[in-house]
C-alpha cells in the first residue's frame, strides 16, 4: 500500500482502536470548542456593543473568554499527555514492524489533524446551532429585550480556530517529542516499576500542610477590603500547591504507616489495596489532587452562581433601596414646594405612582477614625482609617422612622452600615457623646455587618445646634453644606420608572444646588445585567470544571484498570476468589476515590469566608443565603461525584473483568 | 526411596487420578469442534515427580489448567485425594486452589506491587494466616531456595532465576498437596534453569509431589516419570527406575524420536 495512504489510515485506526480513551477526549474537545466559540461569538457580536446597558455584560464575557482560554489549554494538553502515555505499546509495535520515527511523527500529525478537524467541526456546528439560543439566554438573564438578531461571526470563528490550532499544535509537538525520545524497547516494555516515593517525604508533607494552613488562614481571616482579590488569588495558589503536596506526601505517609503496621497490612482485604496504592503513588496522588482541585472549583463556581442567582433581590435592595435618591446642597436649595409639584407632575405624565417618600437633611463629616475617636481627617491617615460620618437630627430621624425617640444634648444614636460600632461612647473631635443605642435597621439605608469596605456611620444627634457645632469643628475644604435628600419608591412599569427618574434628573439639573440624582431603577438594571452575565459564565464554567473532573476521573479509572488487570489475574491464579477481588476493588476505590471529595468539601468550608467576602463585593451580604446555597451545592455535587464515580468505575470493572475472558481466550488458543 | 515406596504400597488410592478427561472446544456456531484432550488417563502417586511432555498444541496447557481448576473438562473426571474437582462449587474453587495446589509459572507471575517476601506471603494472607506463622514457614523455605537476601526487594530488582525461586517459595509455602509447574525453566538461562531443577528434585526428595509441564528434555530428565501427550492422549510414558539424569535424558530423546517419526508415518 502507498505510504501516503497507509499513515493516515493507521492514525484513523489508532483513534478507533483506542475508542474508550479517545471518544471522551474528542467529546471534551468538541465541548471546549463549542463553549469557546459561543463566548467569542457573543463577545465579538456588534449587538453587545449597541444594546443599552450591555457594557458590564460585555466586559464580563470578555473576562470569561480569557479565563476560558487559560483553563482549556492546560486541560487539553493534560488529557493528551495521558492518552499518548497509554499508547506506548502500540507505538513500540509499529516501530518494531518497521515504521521509523519520521513516519510515526507523520502518523501523529495525521492523528492530531483528524482529531482537530472532528473537534472543530462538532464544536462549530453545535456552536452555530446553539449560539443564538444561548445568546438569547444571556440576554434574558441580563434582562435585555430578547428580540435581537444574532448571526455568524467570522471573527469568533477565526479566534476559535486559531486558539485550538495552537492547543492541538502543542499536543502534536509533545507527542512527537515523546515518539523521538523513546526507544522501541522502552515503548514495548510499559511501566512496571513502582513510582518512586517522593524524596524528603516529611518536608513535602510539612510544607504541604504549611501551605494549606496559610491558604486557609488567609481565607478564614479575609475581610472585605481592597486586597480581597489579591488575597483570593494567593489563597487559591497556596491551596492548589498545598493540595498536591498533601496528596503526594500525606497519602504516601499514611500508606507507609499502614504498611508498617503488620497487623493491618497483612490482612487480606488491606494487603493488596495498600501495596497497590503505594506502587503507583505518584500518578495516583497527582490525579487525586487534580480531581480534588477541580471538585473544589466546581463547587465554588456553583456556589457563587447559585448565590448570585438566589441573592439578586437582596443585592438589589442593598445597593439601591430606593428607586430614586435626589440630593441637593441646602445652601442654594430653594425648598421643596416647587420640587414636590414637579415630582407629582412628572409622575403623572410618566405613568408611575410615588409609593414612598422619605426626606431628611444630613451633614457630612470627613474624619479619621481610631477606635471610637474621630478626628479631623488627617491627610496622612490610611484609607482604612478614613471614615465618612453622616449626621442627622433627631427630628428628621423620628419623622422617617415614625418614632418618638428622645436624646439629651450629649447623647446620640449610631448606625454603622458595616460592622457594629460596638462602643458605649463616641468622641467626635473635642466632644464626647454617650451612645444611647446602636441602631440595627432603619428605613433610609441598609446595614450589613460584613460590609467592612464601603461602610459609613450615620449619627443621630439631638438637634441642629449640635450638628452646627460639629460641622464647624470638622470643617473641611469642600462639602461643608448640609445635604437635603429625598428618597422615592415608585410603582409602575420598569421602563416608565426609569424614564421618570431620568426626567426628574433632567429637571433637577436646571435647579440650583443639585448634588446628584441616583437612579435606582437603572442601577438595578446594571446590577441585573452584571449578575446575568455572571450567571451565564458561572453555568458554563461549572460545566467545564465538572467536565474536566469527570474526564480526569475516567482516565484515572482506565489507567488503574489496566494496571490492576494483570495483578488481579495473578492473584486469582494464586487463590483469590472472585468475591475477594471484587471486595478489594471496592475497598481500594472507596478509600481513594472519596478522599478528593472530602478534601474538596473541606476546602469549600475553609474557603467559605473568602467566598462570602467576594460575594460581598457584589453587595450580597446575606450570609444565611450563601450558607444555604453552599449546602445545596455540596449535596448536589456529592450526588454528581457519586454518579460520575459509578459511571467511571463501571469502566474500571469492565477492564479488570476482561482478564477472565482473556484467560478463556488463552485456553481456546492452547 | 525406600520410604516412598512403602508409602506408595500402603496407599490404595493415588493422590491425583485423571480418568478419561476430554476437552472439546466448540466454535460459537457449533461448526468445527477442536478436541484438545481426547480421553487422558493417568494417575500421580503421593511423592511422585511427573513431567508431562508434548509438542505445542498437544494439549499440555489445557490439561494443566484443568488440573489447576482454572478450566473444567467436558468429559471424564479428575480426583484429588478422591475428591472430584468438578464437584467443587465455583465460589470455593479459589480457596480450594489456595489450600491444595501450588503454582509455578513460566513467566513467574510475581506482583510488582509487592516485595518478594510479600509475594510469597500472598496466598497465606489470603488464607488469613497470622504474620508469625507466615514468617515461621518462610524462614526454612527461603534458606532452602537461597532467597533470604532478596526478600525485601521488588521482583523487578532481582534476576529471573531469583524470581522463579521466589515464585517456587510462594507455591510451597501453603504446603500444597501437589505443585503444578508450567514450563518453569522456560524463561531462565541454563545456569538458573539447572539450579531450579536441582531444587525441584530436592523438594521432591523431601516428599513434595510435583507435576511439571515442559518441553525441555533437560527439565523432564529430572523427573521420576515422564508422560508424553500427543493429539490429546497419553501416548507413552517412561519411568526413571534407577536411571541417572543422563540416562533419563537419552531415554526421553529416544521416546520423542519415536513419537515424532511415528507420527509422520501415521499421517
Amino acid at each position: 500500500m502507498n505510504k501516503l495512504i497507509l499513515l493516515p489510515k493507521l492514525s484513523l485506526m489508532g483513534i478507533r482502536k483506542n475508542g474508550t480513551t479517545y471518544f471522551p477526549y474528542i467529546m471534551a474537545g468538541s465541548f471546549s470548542v463549542f463553549v469557546f466559540f459561543v463566548f467569542s461569538s457573543i463577545v465579538s457580536n456588534d449587538i453587545m456593543r449597541t444594546l443599552p446597558r450591555s457594557n458590564y455584560a460585555l466586559v464580563l464575557m470578555q473576562i470569561g473568554l480569557i479565563l476560558l482560554g487559560l483553563i482549556l489549554l492546560p486541560f487539553i494538553v493534560y488529557t493528551n499527555s495521558f492518552l499518548i502515555r497509554r499508547r506506548k505499546k502500540e507505538l513500540g509495535l509499529y516501530s518494531i514492524l518497521g515504521l521509523d520515527k519520521k513516519h510515526m511523527a507523520v502518523m501523529m500529525f495525521w492523528e492530531t489533524l483528524i482529531i482537530f478537524s472532528i473537534v472543530m467541526a462538532f464544536g462549530i456546528v453545535f456552536g452555530l446551532a446553539f449560539s443564538k439560543l444561548l445568546f438569547l439566554l444571556l440576554l434574558n438573564l441580563i434582562g435585555l429585550p430578547v428580540d435581537a438578531s444574532f448571526g455568524f461571526s467570522p471573527d469568533a470563528f477565526w479566534a476559535t480556530f486559531l486558539y485550538f490550532l495552537a492547543a492541538y499544535g502543542i499536543n502534536l509537538v509533545m507527542n512527537i517529542i515523546r515518539v523521538f525520545r523513546t526507544t522501541p524497547n522502552d515503548l514495548l516494555k510499559g511501566a512496571k516499576k513502582g513510582d518512586r516515593e517522593p524524596k524528603h517525604l516529611w518536608i513535602t508533607a510539612v510544607s504541604g500542610f504549611i501551605l494549606l494552613g496559610i491558604g486557609y488562614s488567609i481565607a478564614i481571616t479575609a475581610k472585605l477590603d481592597s486586597e480581597i482579590f489579591l488575597n483570593f488569588l494567593l489563597a487559591v495558589s497556596l491551596v492548589v500547591i498545598g493540595t498536591h503536596q498533601f496528596f503526594r506526601a500525606g497519602l504516601t505517609a499514611l500508606l507507609k504507616m499502614l504498611k508498617r503496621n503488620s497487623r493491618i497490612y497483612y490482612r487480606k482485604t488491606n494487603f493488596v489495596t495498600i501495596s497497590g496504592m503505594l506502587h503507583r503513588m505518584g500518578k495516583s496522588a497527582s490525579s487525586l489532587a487534580n480531581i480534588c482541585i477541580f471538585s473544589t472549583m466546581t463547587i465554588i463556581t456553583l456556589l457563587c452562581t447559585l448565590s448570585v442567582w438566589r441573592g439578586t433581590d437582596s443585592m438589589l435592595d442593598f445597593q439601591f433601596p430606593f428607586d430614586a435618591s435626589i440630593n441637593f446642597s441646602t445652601a442654594k436649595f430653594r425648598g421643596t414646594a416647587e420640587l414636590d409639584d414637579k415630582l407629582q407632575e412628572l409622575a403623572a405624565s410618566a405613568n408611575v405612582r410615588i409609593t414612598d417618600r422619605i426626606e431628611y437633611t444630613w451633614q457630612k463629616l470627613h474624619t479619621t477614625k481610631k477606635g471610637n475617636v474621630f478626628t479631623v481627617q488627617d491627610p496622612e491617615s490610611t484609607y482604612a482609617e478614613r471614615e465618612i460620618l453622616r449626621l442627622i437630627t433627631l427630628d428628621d430621624f423620628n419623622a422617617m422612622e415614625k418614632r418618638n425617640e428622645v436624646l439629651e444634648d450629649n447623647e446620640v444614636f449610631i448606625l454603622s452600615t458595616g460592622a457594629d460600632f460596638g462602643y458605649s461612647q463616641i468622641i467626635l473631635g473635642s466632644r464626647t457623646f454617650r451612645i444611647k443605642r446602636e441602631l440595627d435597621s432603619v428605613v433610609f439605608t441598609r446595614k450589613a455587618r460584613e460590609n467592612t469596605y464601603g461602610d459609613e456611620y450615620y449619627i443621630v444627634v439631638s438637634d441642629a445646634g449640635v450638628m452646627d457645632m460639629l460641622r464647624d469643628e470638622f470643617r473641611s475644604t469642600s462639602e461643608n453644606d448640609r445635604i437635603f435628600t429625598i428618597l422615592l419608591n415608585l410603582e409602575g412599569q420598569e421602563n416608565d420608572k426609569d424614564s421618570y427618574v431620568k426626567s426628574v434628573r433632567e429637571w433637577c439639573m436646571t435647579q440650583p444646588g443639585l448634588t446628584n440624582v441616583v437612579n435606582g431603577v437603572g442601577g438595578r438594571r446594571d446590577t441585573l445585567s452584571t449578575n446575568g452575565s455572571l450567571l451565564f459564565i458561572g453555568i458554563f464554567f461549572s460545566i467545564i470544571f465538572a467536565m474536566c473532573l469527570i474526564l480526569i476521573m475516567y482516565y484515572k479509572q482506565i489507567t488503574e484498570g489496566y494496571d490492576d488487570r494483570d495483578n488481579f489475574d495473578i492473584m486469582q491464579k494464586v487463590g483469590m476468589s472472585d468475591a475477594e477481588v471484587r471486595g478489594t476493588i471496592r475497598k481500594q476505590i472507596l478509600m481513594v476515590f472519596y478522599s478528593p471529595l472530602v478534601i474538596a468539601l473541606l476546602h469549600t468550608i475553609g474557603g467559605f469566608n473568602m467566598i462570602a467576602r467576594l460575594l460581598n463585593t457584589l453587595s450580597l451580604y446575606d450570609t444565611g443565603l450563601i450558607i444555604r446555597c453552599g449546602l445545596v451545592v455540596a449535596g448536589l455535587f456529592t450526588l454528581l461525584y457519586g454518579f460520575s464515580y459509578s459511571i467511571t468505575s463501571r469502566t474500571y470493572y469492565r477492564i479488570v473483568k476482561q482478564m477472565k475472558t482473556d484467560v478463556a481466550a488463552e485456553h481456546r488458543l492452547a | 526411596m525406600k520410604e516412598r515406596e512403602e508409602r506408595k504400597v500402603n496407599r490404595t488410592m493415588a493422590l491425583l487420578e485423571v480418568s478419561n478427561v476430554k476437552k472439546v472446544y466448540g466454535t460459537r456456531l457449533g461448526g468445527n469442534k477442536v478436541h484438545a484432550l481426547n480421553g487422558v488417563t493417568f494417575s500421580v502417586e503421593q511423592g511422585e515427580y511427573v513431567a508431562i511432555m508434548g509438542e505445542s498444541g498437544a494439549g499440555k496447557t489445557t490439561l494443566l489448567n484443568i488440573l489447576a481448576t482454572i478450566d473444567r473438562p467436558t468429559g471424564g473426571r479428575v480426583l484429588l485425594e478422591g475428591r472430584d474437582l468438578s464437584t467443587i462449587p465455583q465460589r470455593e474453587v479459589a480457596a480450594f486452589r489456595r489450600d491444595n495446589l501450588g503454582f509455578v509459572f513460566q513467566d513467574f507471575n510475581l506482583l510488582d506491587t509487592f516485595t518478594i517476601q510479600d509475594n510469597i506471603f500472598l496466598p497465606l494472607v489470603l488464607a488469613g494466616k497470622p504474620l508469625d506463622e507466615m514468617k515461621r514457614r518462610l524462614e526454612p523455605l527461603a534458606r532452602k531456595l537461597g532467597i533470604e537476601d532478596i526478600l525485601q526487594k521488588y521482583p523487578y530488582e532481582v534476576s529471573g532465576g531469583e524470581r522463579q525461586r521466589a515464585a517456587t517459595a510462594r507455591a510451597l509455602i501453603t504446603n500444597p498437596k501437589i505443585v503444578l509447574a508450567d514450563e518453569p525453566t522456560g524463561a531462565l538461562d541454563s545456569k538458573a534453569a539447572s539450579r531450579l531443577l536441582k531444587l525441584f528434585a530436592e523438594i521432591n526428595r523431601e516428599g513434595q509431589t510435583i507435576l511439571m509441564v515442559t518441553h525441555s528434555i533437560n527439565a523432564a530428565s529430572h523427573a521420576g516419570r515422564v508422560l508424553f501427550i500427543k493429539d490429546g492422549c497419553v501416548f507413552h510414558q517412561i519411568y526413571r527406575g534407577n536411571a541417572s539424569n543422563e540416562e533419563m535424558y537419552a531415554m526421553i530423546t529416544d521416546a520423542l524420536t519415536v513419537m515424532q517419526t511415528g507420527g509422520v508415518k501415521n499421517e
